[in-house]
């Protein structure tokens, strides 16, 4: 095998994929503009929709108001509750979605409870409301607060009728207090974002230009003539995969600088992402990434090339690797889901290793053993895929399949 | 326009599609299948992670634990705690994630529990803010202090020989009024309209495509064209294989879906850190009515009618395989966006938004699912879909007739 014939290759096929300008705007158009503005915008949407959600005001029925003045003047003057009248459907109209949350309050409530009744006699209020409606869910969240800060007034006044100090009912003081570093805190959510839509990238770039540079090439009938060149068959596979290992890596580095500059205009959005907390990225947490998401962009661009050399059309080849982008989404959710933690164990497991590993990273931890653990194990699996790919590019009956 | 010859290329193109059996079982099969044996083995690892580090417990770090011998005594014995040695790094342990969580105890908080003589003395949690494990570590031993501080001051008013009865006023309880149906229907509700609308985008995608770029591609196109059948019924009938194509993959998505999420549910259940608002602790309720799924499919119906219209008309424009890729994958994410929104716990429908194309079918689908059929909305908005699919397949079969499109140099 000559390196330069494998060169050659390389530059015939970037040659090919770079003279059609109007696919290469519409390819980097997609990650570059369109990625970041729609995540960004989204997420702003998102945040707006939970800030109304948090401070609109929630409509309230009094069910037996009368029974405990007080309770409903505090509710009636309370800017987080709007009371309405009174009307018996208050369970359909919880159901309709018109009416957030009622409240029914027994006959009797304010003698009952100046009278200090208790054991059976205790007084019941009861919360109707839409489980699982988040407004109507909030809404109950927010009414029961309303309830607590009244019991606490109530016991307090009568400690204090009986002579007593009300701190006797304040024995403790909790104070919960974060020492984590701003950086970490504020890098916990954009931590699990970014292995996700970096290893997302790094693998869409691969697919198309896998699939149009094997199957794509059958489909047009060109195999035969470029197989009948003087270059050798390893050659040919490296310089096409060299080209597929280009464009997933170009791919995934545009899309992040895109991002990274993005965010510094969405500062609402990204204050949010970051609970306030000051955060940036390091470059070294950048060269650590880099150095993960190489292996594995090789890993992706051998089994991309094998998998769409097996079909014999560019429609076949969609049905192949439809389902492995699929079996890489999951994994690479993995740094999503808050709790699931890197361990040695979890570092053999190809995609969820450089998922959990970067999170890490992002969030200011290098454990640098464990990075060489996890480069050396996806080095493997990339020597694998690659070793595979040039291993169907010299099986005759897998290039001219009928 | 002869309905009979648009019979005939649709069935030409149904052959065609279908002769591949491979092709068939990899776009058809492979996905349905492992779709819900994917979901399954990601949740049952993610599920395992975690309940192997809660049965292996959260770190807790006591600092001055012999001012506290009472409440350390009752903290070690809280199960899903375990306490670790004092090591004076724990705020950097608490950093690297090795410790979740350290309390610290003043000197004297024995003494003054007893005599409640003074100021309340600080106990000081030290947590990692936002990060899973150290907030469920918090929780846990704040729920163990509370019950101790419910302790110290029943003693406190036992010794006064009060009644500790004055402590609680009243009760306060909580029922859900919404009928089952309304409940699963706000727990799904936005997730099924989001389904249904990508997929009747992604199943017509490929065939788009293969039905005009492919075609260009594969040098075929000129010889249809010079059959006695007209551009009109050409394209009606390539677009009726695409829409089959998009109801298809949508409905066979939504079994494969629903057979997931019975498989899964069991699963997702008994994840910690959920959603912890009131009620939900009953687990997970899917109940959908059958109705209210047919009016959502009938709903989706026009949108699948635009999309199919619009990717035929898009793929055209391509000259091949890989353009007509880089044009459609972008209309993707643009469809994606919409669709979200019915995810998204605020946001309800207004009579502004009916007219928006695709977040209305998002958002109306959402209501229907939870019971609510506003019926002017519903039919407004399948007038206005209906609209824009015309518009679609009015363009679909103008870029057919556009010479310029078809032989693109």
């Amino acid at each position: 095998m000559k390196l330069a014939h494998a060169i050659i290759v390389f530059r015939k096929e970037l040659t090919d994929a770079l003279r059609d300008r109007r696919n290469v705007f519409a390819v980097l158009i997609f990650p570059v503009v369109v990625f970041p503005l729609l995540s960004v915008g989204f997420g702003e949407v998102a945040e707006s929709s939970v800030k109304k959600l948090r401070t609109q005001k929630a409509s309230l029925m009094l069910i037996g108001a009368e029974h405990a003045p007080g309770l409903a003047e505090k509710l009636r003057t309370h800017e987080g509750f709007e009371v309405i009248p009174y009307s018996p459907d208050y369970a359909r109209q919880i159901g309709d979605k018109k009416l957030r949350v009622a409240l029914e309050i027994p006959s009797d409530f304010e003698r009952q409870v100046k009278g200090e009744a208790g054991g059976e006699a205790l007084p019941s209020l009861r919360i109707y409301y839409y489980s699982a409606e988040p407004r109507s869910e909030a809404a109950a969240r927010r009414l029961e607060e309303v309830l607590r800060d009244y019991r606490d007034m109530i016991v307090e006044q009568r400690v204090t009728a009986r002579g007593l100090p009300a701190a006797l009912l304040h024995p403790v003081e909790a104070r919960a207090q974060n020492v984590a570093s701003a950086e970490k805190v504020g890098g916990l959510k954009l931590a699990g974002m970014l292995p996700y839509f970096i290893i997302l990238l790094t693998l869409t770039g691969a697919v198309n230009v896998a699939t149009d540079l094997t199957a794509g090439e059958k489909e047009r009938g060109t195999l035969e003539t470029i197989l009948s060149t003087a270059v050798g068959r390893s050659e040919l596979v490296l310089g096409k995969f060299l080209l597929v290992l280009l464009s997933s890596l170009v791919t995934s580095a545009l899309a992040l600088a895109s991002f990274s500059f993005t965010m510094q205009f969405a500062k609402s959005y990204t204050q949010e992402m970051t609970r306030g907390h000051a955060y940036s990225i390091s470059l070294t947490a950048v060269a650590a990434v880099f150095l993960l998401v190489l292996p594995l962009a090789v890993f992706f661009a051998g089994v991309m090339l094998s998998l769409a050399l097996f079909a014999r059309s560019f429609k076949e080849a969609q049905g192949y690797v439809g389902p492995v982008i699929l079996l890489s989404i999951l994994p690479a959710a993995m740094a999503l889901m808050p709790g699931v933690e890197f361990s040695a164990k979890l570092a053999l497991l190809p995609v969820v290793n450089v998922s959990l590993l970067a999170r890490e990273i992002f969030t200011g931890s290098f454990p640098w053993g464990l990075i060489g653990l996890v480069f050396g194990v996806n080095c493997v699996y990339a020597a694998a895929a690659l070793f595979v790919a040039v291993r169907q590019f010299h099986r005759e009956e897998v290039l001219f399949r009928a | 326009m002869k309905l009979r010859n648009v019979g005939v290329v649709y069935r030409k193109e149904l052959i065609d599609q279908l002769r591949d059996r491979r092709t068939v079982i990899s776009m058809i099969v492979i996905p349905i299948l492992l779709m819900p044996l994917l979901s399954i083995g990601f949740v049952t690892l993610a599920v395992k992670l975690l309940q192997r580090t809660q049965q292996e417990g959260y770190a807790v770090m006591l600092i001055g634990e012999e001012h506290a011998p009472t409440l350390a005594e009752r903290i070690r014995a809280t199960e899903g705690i375990r306490i670790v040695p004092f090591a004076p790094d724990y705020k950097q342990q608490i950093n690297d994630k090795k410790l979740r969580l350290a309390i610290e105890f003043p000197p004297g908080f024995e003494e003054e529990m007893k005599s409640g003589a003074g100021s309340p003395p600080v106990v000081k949690f030290y947590h990692f803010s936002g990060e899973l494990r150290s907030q469920l570590a918090l929780r846990t031993v704040q729920k163990v202090m509370q019950d101790y501080r419910k302790e110290v001051v029943a003693q406190r008013l036992e010794a006064r020989n009060l009644s500790t009865a004055i402590l609680e006023p009243f009760k306060s309880e909580e029922e859900n009024v919404a009928p089952p149906e309304k409940v699963g229907g706000a727990q799904l509700g936005g997730l099924i309209p989001y389904f249904i609308i990508i997929l009747s985008l992604t199943g017509a995608m490929y065939p788009a495509m293969d039905l005009t770029a492919g075609e260009k591609e594969r040098g075929t196109i000129e010889t249809i064209l010079a059959s006695a059948v007209r551009r009109s019924e050409l394209v009606v009938g390539k677009f009726l294989m695409v829409l089959t194509a998009s109801v298809t993959t949508t409905l066979l998505s939504l079994a494969s879906f629903a057979l997931t999420i019975v498989l899964t549910a069991g699963a997702a259940g008994s994840m910690p850190g959920g959603s912890g608002g009131p009620g939900s602790s009953k687990g997970l309720v899917f109940v959908i009515s059958g109705k209210a799924l047919a009016v959502v499919f009938f709903m989706v119906l026009p949108l699948a009618v635009m999309f199919a219209a619009a990717l035929l008309a898009i793929a055209l424009l391509a000259k091949s395989y890989k353009e007509a890729q880089s044009y459609i994958s972008p209309l993707m994410i643009v469809v994606i966006l919409p669709a979200i929104f019915s995810l998204l716990p605020g946001v309800e429908l207004t009579p502004k938004l009916a007219l928006v194309p695709i977040l209305n079918v998002s958002l109306v689908s959402k209501e229907i699912l939870s019971g609510n059929y506003p019926w002017g909305t519903i039919v407004l908005i399948f007038a206005s879909s209906c609209m824009y699919a015309a518009a679609a397949l009015f363009v679909a079969v103008r870029t057919f007739q556009n010479e310029s499109v078809l032989f693109r140099t």
